[in-house]
């Protein structure tokens, strides 16, 4: 119940899997296939996603991954 | 007239093949240019440390949603016959040896993967779980096995109860 209040909240189901699964991962870098198949949704649709949480600040991107 | 015709389209066919071969070499060369440079080309996102609304927005995403519990049960039931479901760790924000436990018998091994995959999904994290059948459940209950003693006593909520735990 309460995610699927969150999915309309934040108008999309896989922003709030992308949000939830960085901060079960707070310490972690990945790239997009990897995040893409660990929140189950399409490569393409994640990539927009990453793209609009970087505008914003919520996340930063490096070309090193996590230790 | 109309063998010319012909033998006309069969040559475009061959340059527009040879075109689009070139092309993927040149993409493959820049491939490989750049992950000669380093790093792969590849990008890596993580959570910006400097984000000012971080732990509010955490706080708001990460509390475990009762009501949630119930489709979850809900969707356990339907994997085989289900004695017993219950969920601690990730579910409760809370420390335990596992997350999900399930005792059942005749369990759907794939359709538990495909359950498993998208609950990951949802959660953001991996789960760690167990699966057992009711006998080696009661064998393990009645040696006071760690592990379903720590599920039981711990922190913990019911989803499925069948055997009146």
């Amino acid at each position: 119940m309460a995610s699927q209040i969150f999915e309309e909240l934040f108008d999309s189901k896989a922003r709030v899997k992308i949000l939830k699964f960085f901060f079960r991962n707070e310490t972690g870098y990945f790239d997009l296939p990897t995040i893409a198949k660990r929140v189950q949704e399409r490569g393409p649709v994640v990539k927009k996603e990453l793209v609009r949480l970087l505008k914003i600040g919520f996340i930063q991107k490096r070309n090193r991954p996590s230790i | 007239m109309k063998k010319k015709i012909k033998k006309k389209s069969k040559i475009k066919k061959r340059k527009i093949n040879k075109k689009s071969r070139k092309g993927r070499n040149r993409r493959v060369v820049r491939k490989i240019k750049r992950v000669a440079k380093g790093g792969g080309g590849r990008f890596y996102y993580g959570l910006n440390p400097k984000f000012e609304f971080s732990n509010e927005l955490k706080n708001l995403m990460l509390t475990p949603p009762p009501a949630s519990f119930n489709r979850m049960a809900k969707r356990i039931s339907a994997l085989g016959r289900i004695k017993v479901a219950l969920v601690s760790g990730v579910f409760l924000n809370k420390e335990n040896v596992a997350d999900l436990m399930i005792v059942g018998d005749d369990v759907d091994r794939r359709k538990f993967k495909n359950f498993l995959k998208s609950l990951e999904a949802e959660i953001g994290t991996q789960i760690i779980f167990a699966i057992m059948d009711k006998e080696e459940f009661q064998y393990r209950r009645a040696m006071f096995d760690r592990f379903v003693r720590l599920m039981l006593e711990g922190p913990h909520e019911v989803l499925i109860d069948r055997i009146g735990l």
